[in-house]
This record gives structure tokens, sequence and C-alpha cells, in this order.
């Protein structure tokens, strides 16, 4: 009996939670970017929750879903928490849960400068059957991930990677550099990378009707990124290099979609992979918790 | 900058010290204007925007909470526009406010309009 009340207890705070949760459902405003950061944080309280998803049929081997699902929050209006859990299914190979990630960003500079600088940290453990492609660097090329699941669900990488993020945003447009430095903790050389970006959406100023496919929630933009070498090797000899141009469509009081092609620049990479990336933001989570003031 | 020292007394003696970011915003910055004022439509687009991005915390009613400030058209109007424009833009990342610099300035601006109705 009493069993029985535990449980009806915890499945009202459940859909207690969730009836709250549903209608400050759900907003997010962001530049068009798969790869690249910007200096824009994660608002205070609030909880973004995405799934980000690449595929890629690379030369000579199998077409791959690589699924990434990522939970941001706000800690501070200058620190910006993450969690992501990847997970990939290969044809022929099945499907494998690659590992998890925990990043912070962190804006050092309080106000807004003409060049906004934040801090990247991010802590992997993960399998070599990993295929986000979350950001390349070192030698990272298509011919990494021809190796079957079988064997690379066998590797094991826990990496540190940081980040030096640099960020504008003038008249509308942002411009955003990422310099990437990655070292995998068993020993092996720091790997380098880069990300840049430009971005405007289509329409500047809001319009005074609510609207969903109006120039205003669209945004296009154009990403360049690649790897840099290692340490010992450092520069473009063997480094892949991609050029994505990105669109991306925020629903007013609901989730945001971004879409990606990105082609191949060189022999290393990809000719083209496509991501896609669909989040939801909570507006002020962390008030579930708290209760209202 | 006797301006500027008087509002820091004041600030002070007040013991309102929410009030002291008005110090940091530059004179040429405090003294911009909306270019979209008296506009209907500009009002308008403001509210929706105000909706989307600070209703969350500010509340629909705009009268904030026990450490969220109350932005309604009494609060702001002791502020100029560009000092409004200023605080949006950059924030006050260390009492939580987010900077809304990624908002094209049309759309700081509208909202701007909008709070001061």
């Amino acid at each position: 009996m009493q069993m029985t009340v535990n449980r009806s207890r915890v499945g009202y705070r459940l859909a207690a939670l969730l009836a709250a949760a549903v209608p400050i459902l759900l907003r997010a405003a962001d530049a068009p970017y798969l790869v690249t950061y910007t200096h824009q944080m994660e608002e205070p309280g609030n909880l973004e929750v995405a799934l980000n998803t690449v595929t890629a049929r690379p030369e000579g081997g199998n077409r791959f879903l690589n699924h990434l699902m990522e939970l941001e929050y706000g800690a501070t209006a200058w620190w910006t928490t993450e969690l992501y859990l990847s997970g990939q299914g290969t044809s022929h190979e099945g499907v494998v849960f690659t590992g998890y990630r925990w990043e912070n960003r962190f804006r050092p500079l309080l106000g807004e400068h003409w060049i906004n600088p934040v801090l990247y940290v991010e802590f992997s453990n993960t399998s070599g059957a990993d295929k986000s492609l979350k950001e390349i660097v070192g030698h990272d090329g298509f011919s990494n991930q021809l190796e079957p699941n079988d064997e690379t669900t066998q590797e094991h990488k826990r990496e540190i990677e940081t980040k030096l993020i640099l960020s504008s945003n003038v008249r509308g447009w942002n411009f955003s550099e990422n310099i990437i430095a990655e070292k995998n903790l068993a020993n092996e050389p720091w790997e380098f990378g880069y990300a840049v970006a430009v971005s405007r959406p289509l329409a500047l100023a809001a319009s005074s009707k609510r609207c969903v496919l109006c120039r205003e929630n669209l945004s296009a933009g154009l990403e360049m990124y690649g790897g840099l070498g290692t340490r010992h090797e450092f520069g473009l000899r063997d480094t892949s290099h991609y050029l994505a141009p990105a669109v991306g469509l925020r629903i007013p009081n609901g989730p945001s979609f971004k879409f990606s092609l990105s082609f191949g620049l060189n022999g290393n990479s990809y000719p083209v992979f496509f991501r896609f990336t669909m989040a939801y933001e909570v507006n002020q989570f962390r008030r579930l918790f708290r209760g209202k003031d | 900058m006797m301006r500027k020292a008087l509002m820091l007394l004041a600030a002070l003696l007040n013991g309102n010290a929410a009030d002291l970011w008005t110090t940091r915003v530059p004179a040429k910055t405090a003294s911009l204007t909306n270019p979209y004022s008296g506009q209907d439509g500009a009002v308008m687009a403001g509210a929706k925007l105000y909706g989307l991005h600070c209703a969350p915390c500010h509340g629909r009613d705009r009268i904030g909470s026990s450490h969220v400030p109350a932005i309604t058209a009494e609060k702001t109007a002791g502020f100029t526009e560009g000092e409004l424009f200023w605080v949006l833009t950059n924030g006050r990342l260390k009492d939580g406010m987010p900077s809304w610099s990624h908002l094209p300035p049309q759309q700081r601006w509208q909202i701007i309009a909008f709070l001061r109705q």
C-alpha cells in the first residue's frame, strides 16, 4: 500500500515537472554553425537539449549515422557546461555507444568587445568508433574511419581538448574563429585544428507579426574547418579540410534546426557529409527545482 | 566625468548597487537615440522579441523577481535609450544578465522601443 502511495507521488511529481516544462519550452537563438563556436553562452538557468546527427559514406567504407545528444546548461552568464553522449550506426557493422564528453566554456571578459574571447575545456572518454566529427584535428581524415566497429570499439581514447574561441558581432554579422588543441592522455602528442565561420540572419529587424518561416527566423552562414597537424608535425600536410555552407531556422517558442553540407577540400577529406541539428531550449530550467520567486 | 561621479555617489548613498552599471556606459553610447522611437510597428515587434528573449526571466508583466530587476516603463524611464542599448548589448554577466549582442542592433532597438511604452 505504502509502495502504491509512493509510486503515485513520484508519478505525480514527474507529471507536474513535465507539465511545468511544456509551457516554457522552447527557444534557441544561435548562429547556424554546427562546428564553430561563438561567444554566445547559454542563458543562465536554461537547458538546451539537442540532437546532432552526422552522416556520410566514405569511399571504400560503409555509410554511417552518428548521433550526439547534447545537454547544454547555463550555469552562470559567463559559464556554460555541456554533456554529450554519442553513438553511431554503420551499415553492416551494427550500432554502438561510443562515449561521452563534458565541455565547459568560460567568458573571461565580462563586457562586449570587438573580439570576444571564450576559453573552452573538454574532457572526452570515447572509443575509436566515434564518428561525430565534432571537430577535425591533427591528421584526422576519412581513412581513419574505414576500420570496422568491431575493431574500433576496442580502442579507448581519453582526451583533453582546449579551444580559444574568438567571436565578434558586427551590424548583425557574426565572425567566429576557433583555435583547437587536443591531447590524447595516453602519451600522444598535442593535435591542432581550426574552425572559422561567418553568418548573418536573413533579416535584421523583426516583423511586428508572429511568423515561422520568415526571414528574421532564418540565418545563413559559411564554415571552414580542418586539422593543423601535431606538435611534431605541425602544418597542412596530410590534414583534411572542409567548407560547409549552413542554414538555421529558429521557430519562436519552438525548436531550432540547423543543417549543413560539408565539402571536402582535399584527398584526405570526406568528399561530402551532412550535419543536422535539432535543439529545444527549456527556459529557466532551474526554476523547476528552486520554485518560482 | 562629473555626471558619472555624481551618479556613482547617488547610487552608493541610495545603497542601489544595481544602478552602478550606468557609470560604465561610454558617454557616446549613452547619448544614442532609438531610430525606431515612436514607431508602432517597432513597438509591436519589440513586444514579440521581449516575449521571446526577456520574459522568461523578467516576466511577461516586466516586474521581475527577487533576483531579477523589474523593467517596467517607470523603472526604465530613469535610463537613457543609449544606456538601455548598452546594457542589452553587454549584459551584466556577473549579475546573471546575459549579453544580447547576438541579436542584430535593429532588434535590440525594437525591444527598447517596447520597454519605453
